[in-house]
């Protein structure tokens, strides 16, 4: 009977305060805003079900006031029918006159997500639109859903927006039995966040305010952290809890979580005679040594089991079944992690199923031990004789050995049945990501010119070029174009010279029509300069950036452009070399010639993946330099006497 | 084997019907593929039909049936291995089966187990959907699968949509209705014959077939794909209520428009609550009454950021003051109305933006809502109003619109929900808006180090005002620095912006645009005893026309313009331009060009402008056009030389 009176507290007595609208913000106040959001209010509770099994209500309340004529956010619930329901949506708005007016709900219209990179889960997601509303308008919405399964349930919630937040707050109200475990984080920083009231209610339950005020927008650069990561935000969940009697506690620490896991892989991983068969087959002409054996079945998963996920329940964590992912040839990061790992097996070779976060280049620390928290990918750890050699067998051309980028320097927590420690993977390296474009140009009387090209890149650098020529579909011509760092350059021809899916590196080599290699004058006077004809190596950086900048990973790369010029050409003396070598890279320029072929060489290597806030202007000095480098011409005098 | 496989559909589908439209596999012969004809194919489609039948016999029902077989011939073609299927809740999937045909020719049928459901929408305007993934698929595999979905209303009209980016072998179209109906189906693009029959029953029957249709490539300066496709539109014509009479359905352009026109004319919810008026009272004539009339609709809202077909309560968009062209044309239509003035709507097609065919009524054509004021007293020519740009006159009219024909219609003998639309094609007369330029007027120093010193002021108008307006209210401050970076990048590596702000945007006045300081040091390179100047600061163009091969015809939008761009340098004190560059002016069908160059008592002003014409051209036009582009890209790609005095 508890149960009636908090569907009723959360759902037909929603409320909708009254304001006093002369007290709420301006445009003036925040000129630069579309809208501002006046309350982003979490209210959580916790309580048992009408079956004794513990459940959320959550109440998620956004309050906007519109400051230019622009669009507010969709009201948009996304529920998964497994874990929750939605229990009510509702709304208003109130004009600038004071006005005010229900939202219509009869325009809501409620269908599955179509993630494009999940084929089925039990996600859905109902919308309702967004009314027309003026300039200094208020729009309220409030959604309820219930939690039915708060058990890999994490509520989170960020104090910022991508506009100002006037008010923030998270409220949480629970049996004061329960114990509850939150964590918040900052950008580069763990917060401790305190409530900022604490409460008891009627029923033995305690209430918990955790609130933050006026929240600046953050602006948003080129390789800067999304703004999620960067606002101070939370993750809260139930820690220990009674259903029915009995006490119940959800992982209390990363090794409990990896054991936890360990125990949803386990009957997943049985070697069938189907299993067993195929590893056999794949091992069959294939040295009988660990890594040796690790690598091929590495590579006959890759090959042979194509990414498809359908999620349904747990199955967003659990895996499908080895068997049937042999079957199927078909499965997730986990299917796939899962599938691997059974086939290491058969060759008697340990792994370890290991949750990561796949990042953008900025890797996440580990939050809450909680199934619904820090990881959104699934790799594989091989325990061989030499180490551990991490494995991703969801990426299709990835050397065994190495990793992708966005899973290198990334927390992770291998699956073991005692559990483990949280590790993290190894960074990779400029040694072992590469790239190096040659451009041998011929200039005619008229400055165009014409030559081929040669592209050899690997590690990371390569899988744009494997992913071409084992996913691409359309003219190859028109992709190359686009992959040429020889500026405005068209591509009449070209193909692969070297593209095996595990090879170490690629080649791709055509010709190349180059009408921009000089900047001619009208005169005779022509400049052959770096920045005009090959892209820069240098990042966005100006001068008002105060957000860090990340590279995806760290790489080598190389450029050689030879511009042959007609005999007629004089060449003036070529600059002098640069090197630079600082904390952010090390960059060599260097011209030659040779004949009537004139030679610019660049090595970049980049040695410090990310800049900090701290480091940007040492750093713009650094990529300043390069650029004052790379403006530097040789000039070249057409119409003379042809040598 | 038919019969098992037709008891499996029934299976996967978990209902007790059938559909006539379902014809089974393909044959082993028709699933062979030339690997070889396809080099840069990630898959290749054998075969896809779209068959709908339409049943007015007993209840009331619509069957679309599709129909797919697809070879995977690289990797990037398993994602077709995933099919979904969404349909709404008023309908049901009758038929869904699937098979993978093995290279080496055995066959795997898609099961009842790996079918997955959503249903748990209820509402009406809920979705739910079916999903599979394909078993075991390989290189060289065929996929193939049909569905044939069902819902209780006869379907009115349907139209295609693109078949993707695979080259496709073999598409069949068909439409088969019961006796008592009417259709009519139209193709684009395509000069195959519709094959038009009668069955055995009395049902009518459309079909046509279409081969080897190459795989669709974006491109830059495209036209839209409905210029290029082929494709099938169909709709019913009417239905016969006894062999003496047929109600009409989609017969003519009028059927099309009359529910717009009946909600229009007589449907009073629609201006509930739109309580405001503009002030009429001292108008002495219509012409009056529609000057101030549009003038009110323009002062209390702005079309700025909304979609032009928008319909919202119209109370509600008035109120935010923001509103569609068409929310826009129905809130003056009333209110013209009822000042007594005779007063119509107008459908259209913006110019170039889609392919259109007269002789097939469809409501899809359309893309703006216009209201259309005849002659007369005190108009003495009917007036135009196009209602979604905010800086044409009245009587203006935008380079999209004007020339074009709109179908003017109205509503006769309205009661509520009642009456009949009448309408009929006329030109869409008007004198032009401002025109669409971009001026950027750059005002330039050359330090005595070599460093650049830039002023730039970029003012657009026309409908180009009206594009920057609303960039300027959507972009975040981010956003503008973005722009501010786009800017300066291909000056110099080395060239930084500042003082970069938008300027008082005034669309109605037919301007708005920004500004931004740009400093380069090391811009100007020191020979000898000369400056040589790179043009590096005038923007590139039109880049997207550069390529030596052309795959699509070449589409130059409504919105084109002419592009101005003016720069005034000052050379170093105690240098002169040595030589300028001769005065290059041309013209093609498309494109003018026109680049000067002349001294100014501190150094030189350059001015390149440039004026495309809208339209569409074929893509050997390409050869007339690359001359001047690559003048134009020439002119970027020089150098000034300054000589000592």
């Amino acid at each position: 009977m508890r149960l009636l009176p908090a569907i009723c507290l959360l759902t037909s007595c929603v409320s909708f305060p009254k304001l006093e609208l002369a007290t709420l913000p301006k445009p003036a106040d925040f000129p630069d805003a579309k809208y501002v959001i006046l309350l982003d209010e979490d209210h959580v509770r916790f309580q048992p079900g009408k079956n004794g099994k513990a459940e959320a209500f959550v109440t998620e309340r956004l309050r906007f006031k519109l400051l230019k004529p622009a669009d507010l956010p969709t009201f948009t619930v996304w529920y998964d029918t497994e874990f929750s329901e939605i229990i009510s949506m509702s709304g208003r708005t109130i004009l600038p006159d004071g006005t005010e007016a229900p939202l219509d709900l009869s325009q809501a219209w409620d269908r599955p997500s179509f993630d494009s990179s999940v084929l089925f889960s039990n996600t859905r997601l109902k919308t309702v639109p967004t009314p027309p509303l003026p300039v200094g308008a208020i729009y309220e919405t409030v959604a309820v859903t219930r939690r039915k399964d708060i058990e890999p349930w994490v509520l989170k919630h960020s104090f910022g927006s991508v506009e100002p937040v006037i008010e923030s707050r998270v409220v949480v109200e629970s049996p004061t039995a329960w114990k509850l475990r939150w964590v918040a984080r900052g950008f580069d920083e763990t917060v401790d966040l305190t409530p900022t009231k604490e409460e008891p209610l009627d029923g033995a339950f305690t209430r918990r305010t955790f609130e933050r005020r006026d929240v600046k927008a953050l602006p948003t650069d080129p390789g800067a952290p999304s703004l999620w990561w960067r606002h101070l935000r939370m993750g809260l969940r139930l820690d220990a809890w009674s259903e029915n009697g009995v006490d119940r506690r959800a992982p209390d620490s990363p090794e409990a979580l990896s054991a936890l896991n360990w125990r949803q892989h386990q009957d997943r991983a049985e070697v069938t005679p189907e299993l067993a068969a195929a590893a056999k087959e794949v091992l069959a002409t294939v040295p009988d040594e660990p890594e040796a054996k690790a690598r091929a079945l590495y590579e006959y998963v890759c090959r042979r089991i194509q990414y498809c996920a359908i999620e349904i329940g747990y199955g967003g964590w659990v895996p499908h079944a080895a068997k049937d992912v042999h079957a199927n040839r078909w499965g997730d990061c986990k299917d796939k992690a899962t599938y691997l790992h059974t086939l290491l097996k058969v060759a008697g070779i340990e792994s370890s199923p290991t949750a990561i976060y796949a990042h953008d280049g900025y890797p996440r620390p580990f939050e809450l031990p909680s199934l619904g928290d820090n990881f959104n990918h699934e790799i594989l750890a091989i325990h061989l004789p030499s180490g551990t050699v991490y494995a991703d067998p969801t990426t299709r051309a990835v050397p065994f050995g190495q990793l992708p980028w966005n899973d290198a320097e990334a927390t992770v927590l291998l699956a073991t049945r005692d559990g483990s420690a949280l590790a993290t993977t190894p960074p990779t390296t400029p040694e072992q990501n590469a790239e190096r474009h040659q451009y041998a140009i011929s200039l005619d009387e008229a400055g165009r010119g014409r030559g081929t090209f040669r592209i050899e890149a690997r590690g990371n650098n390569a899988t744009a070029y494997k992913n071409r020529f084992i996913f691409g579909t359309g003219r190859l011509e028109r992709w190359a174009k686009d992959h040429l760092w020889l500026k405005s350059a068209e591509v009449p021809a070209t193909r692969f010279e070297r593209k095996g899916d595990f090879d170490t590196s690629t080649v791709l080599v055509g010709e190349v029509l180059a009408p921009e290699v000089v900047t001619r004058g009208f005169g005779q006077m022509a400049l052959l300069r770096v920045s005009d004809m090959v892209a820069a190596v240098t990042p966005a950086l100006d001068e008002d950036r105060s957000t860090p900048f990340a590279w995806r990973w760290l790489d080598t790369t190389e450029t050689e452009v030879s511009v042959t010029v007609p005999p007629s050409v004089d060449v003036s003396k070529l600059p002098a070399d640069t090197a630079l070598d600082s904390p952010f890279g090390l960059y060599a320029l260097s011209w030659r010639t040779e004949g009537s072929t004139v030679t610019v060489t660049r090595r970049f290597v980049r040695t410090q993946r990310t800049l900090t806030k701290d480091s940007l202007p040492a750093a713009r000095a650094f990529f300043e330099a390069i650029a004052a480098a790379e403006v530097t011409p040789v000039v070249l005098r057409f119409g003379g006497q042809p040598r | 084997m038919t019969r098992a496989l037709v008891m499996t559909a029934f299976l996967l589908a978990g209902c007790g019907t059938t559909s006539s439209l379902s014809r089974g596999y393909l044959d082993r012969a028709a699933l062979k593929v030339d690997a070889s004809k396809y080099p840069d194919a990630a898959a290749v489609v054998l075969y896809r039909s779209d068959r709908y039948l339409l049943e007015t016999t007993g209840d009331d029902a619509s069957e679309q049936h599709r129909h797919v077989a697809v070879a995977i011939l690289k990797e990037g073609g398993f994602d077709l291995a995933e099919v979904r299927i969404p349909f709404s809740t008023r309908q049901d999937i009758i038929v869904l089966k699937g098979r993978v045909l093995q290279p080496d020719g055995t066959i795997v049928e898609v099961t009842p187990k790996d079918v997955l459901s959503d249903t748990n929408g209820k509402g009406e305007r809920d979705y739910q959907a079916r999903f599979f993934r394909f078993p075991n698929v390989q290189l060289g595999s065929v996929l193939e699968y049909e569905w044939v979905v069902r819902s209780p209303w006869v379907i009115g009209s349907d139209d295609q949509d693109t078949l993707g980016e695979f080259p496709v072998e073999r598409y069949e179209f068909e439409l088969v209705g019961s006796r008592a109906l009417v259709f009519e189906t139209i193709e684009y693009n395509s000069t195959k014959p519709i094959e038009v029959s009668q069955l055995n029953d009395g049902r009518h029957r459309l079909r046509f077939s279409l081969e080897n249709l190459a795989a669709r490539e974006s491109e830059e300066w495209m036209p839209h794909w409905t210029f290029t496709e082929p494709r099938w539109s169909w709709r019913v014509l009417g239905y016969k209520v006894s062999t003496m009479v047929t109600s009409n359905w989609y017969r003519t352009w009028e059927d099309i428009v009359e529910g717009f026109a009946r909600r229009a004319w007589t449907d009073a919810t629609l201006y509930k609550d739109l309580t405001e008026r503009p002030e009429l009272s001292g108008c002495p004539d219509a012409r009056c009454k529609v000057e101030k009339a549009r003038a009110w609709i323009l002062e209390k809202t702005s079309t700025i950021g909304v979609d032009t077909m928008r319909e919202k309560d119209l109370a509600q968009a008035f109120k935010s003051g923001k509103a569609s062209a068409r929310e826009r044309a129905l809130i003056l239509r009333k209110v013209l109305d009822e000042a007594g003035v005779d007063v119509k709507l107008a459908l259209t097609t913006v110019a170039y933006s889609r392919q259109t065919a007269r002789s097939f009524p469809e409501w899809e054509q359309f893309n703006r809502v216009l209201v259309y004021v005849p002659a007369q007293p005190s108009i003495d020519a009917p007036l135009v109003i196009d209602l979604e740009p905010e800086h044409c006159a009245l009587g203006a009219l935008t380079s999209g619109i004007r020339g074009q024909e709109g179908f003017v219609f109205w509503l006769e003998g309205g009661t509520v929900g009642q009456g009949e639309s009448k309408g009929e094609w006329r030109p869409l007369d008007g004198a032009p808006c401002s025109e669409n330029v971009s001026h950027d007027r750059i005002t330039a120093r050359l330090e005595g180090d070599g460093t650049l010193q830039a002023r730039v002021e970029s003012r657009h108008t026309g409908d180009r005002a009206e594009r920057w307006e609303q960039r300027k209210l959507k972009d975040s401050p981010s956003d503008f620095r973005e722009l501010l970076r786009w800017r300066t990048g291909p000056i110099s590596p080395l060239a930084r912006y500042s003082d970069g702000r938008w300027h008082d945007c005034a669309p109605r006045s037919g301007e708005c645009g920004y500004g931004v300081s740009i400093g380069a040091p090391r811009y100007a390179v020191r020979n000898g005893g000369r400056w040589l100047f790179p043009l590096n600061l005038s923007q590139p163009a039109f880049e997207g026309l550069r390529g030596f091969e052309r795959k699509h015809d070449i589409h130059i939008p409504a919105t084109a313009g002419t592009e101005i761009e003016e720069i005034e340098l000052d050379a170093p004190t105690g240098f002169h331009a040595a030589n300028l560059p001769d005065v290059v002016a041309d013209a093609v069908p498309g494109l003018a060009i026109r680049l000067t160059a002349e001294r100014t008592p501190r150094g030189v002003k350059l001015t390149r402008r440039s004026t495309l014409t809208p339209g569409i051209y074929p893509r050997e036009h390409i050869a007339k056009l690359r001359p001047l582009v690559e003048k134009v890209r020439a002119w970027r790609n020089t150098v000034l030389t300054f000589e000592p005095d």
